[in-house]
């Protein structure tokens, strides 16, 4: 089981116990290590490209760093983590949204690309299959989502957030993040269905 | 007892998120068909939820890795307290070096004595020139005719000469 990451207290003892600079080395590196999993995980989710993921990830932490003085402990540090992650997702996809959808909408080549770089970590063939098998299901399953709607979708059904939690990090209103993730869940749930019935087909 | 049809996927997809109004939840709990269905996209769901995770998954060495970057590029961010008060003994320091090198600078190169002047490349060729200039004005005084006279000087000393000639004809001529 993942450690979770309900545990604000680092930070909001950074933020409100000591001064504004006093984050201590070891208390930031606690923070990394407890987040950067589920973090990763959902902007691997959002932008689909594991460098980018690694990349934004790496990014949300430094700007979570820069802007400890902001967070107040209000919401959680998990919370707080998400929604910087989201915010630069969003970002970057404002910013290469032709691009992206260019090199990814359409391609194969991409979901082979992230197969090799899971199927390097297991060693059987059939692993492997069941490995590429699962991605291309997950793709195209999230492919037909919209960015919001893929955003609401992995925080409530890979990170297993409340209603209420996924409006606090995309701050949207709960009605919209269920109208989201109702359209989110239809879309998704047609789709690894149709999948199913292909496969059944064959 | 069922109470309607079988709820649509729409339904049963409100009913997975909690959010089936109260006719459809009712059919749900009730009907065995329509709740299998639920548990199946409950499974789908898990099933999603396992693939994103393993495809999300990484070796223990990739995650030690990126907090190693993250934590490189916090570092020169944080200003310990350590630095902060650095300064003050690097500016003592830096006095306290300034004026050994004040007190060494006389010794590395000490001031010369009035007695041996040392001249400098500069101060040699002045003194040259001046040299050569001493020595033409007392040439120039030496000679018995200023060095500007001296074109009026032989123009005379012709004129004299050719007078002097024709004086010594004339005197000749008489006595013949």
């Amino acid at each position: 089981m993942e450690e979770t990451l309900d545990k604000p207290a680092a930070f909001a003892a950074a933020a409100q116990e000591h001064s504004s600079e006093g984050i201590s080395h070891e208390e930031f590196d606690e923070i990394v290590r407890l987040n950067q999993r589920r973090i990763y995980r959902v902007l691997l989710g959002i932008v689909r490209d594991s460098d980018l993921a690694d990349t934004l990830t790496q990014e949300c932490f430094l700007r979570a760093y820069r802007n400890r003085s902001r967070f107040r402990g209000e919401a959680k540090v998990g919370t707080w983590l998400f929604r910087i992650a989201i915010n630069l997702a969003r970002d970057h996809l404002r910013n290469r949204r032709l691009a992206f959808w260019k090199k990814f909408s359409s391609s194969e080549e991409y979901d082979l690309d992230l197969a090799e770089t899971v199927a390097d970590e297991r060693a059987t063939p059939e692993r492997h299959l069941l490995v590429q098998e699962q991605l291309r299901r997950v793709w195209q399953a999230l492919e037909e989502l919209s960015v919001r709607q893929r955003e609401v979708f992995l925080l409530r059904f890979i990170e297993e957030m409340s209603i209420e939690e996924i409006a606090g990090t995309t701050r949207l209103k709960p009605g919209t993040v269920k109208a989201h993730l109702f359209r989110a869940m239809s879309t998704v749930r047609r789709r690894v269905k149709e999948q199913y019935a292909d496969q059944a087909a064959l | 007892m069922q109470t309607k049809q079988h709820c649509n996927e729409d339904a049963i997809t409100a009913y997975l998120l909690g959010m089936a109004d109260r006719e459809d939840a009712n059919h749900v709990d009730a009907c065995l068909d329509c709740y299998a269905r639920v548990e199946r996209a409950r499974i789908e769901m898990e099933q999603l939820r396992a693939a994103t995770q393993n495809l999300a998954s990484r070796p223990e060495q990739f995650w030690d890795r990126q907090r190693r970057a993250i934590m490189e590029r916090v570092t020169p961010v944080q200003r310990t307290p350590f630095r902060r008060w650095l300064w003050v003994p690097g500016v003592v320091l830096g006095m306290l070096v300034l004026v050994f090198l004040l007190h060494l600078l006389p010794i590395l190169h000490p001031r010369p004595e009035p007695g041996d002047i040392v001249k400098t490349q500069p101060q040699q060729l002045q003194q040259d020139a001046d040299d050569l200039l001493l020595v033409e004005i007392q040439n120039d005084l030496q000679r018995p005719v200023p060095r500007a006279l001296e074109p009026a000087t032989l123009l005379v000393q012709a004129r004299n000469n050719i007078a002097q000639s024709n004086k010594r004809h004339t005197s000749g001529g008489v006595q013949e």
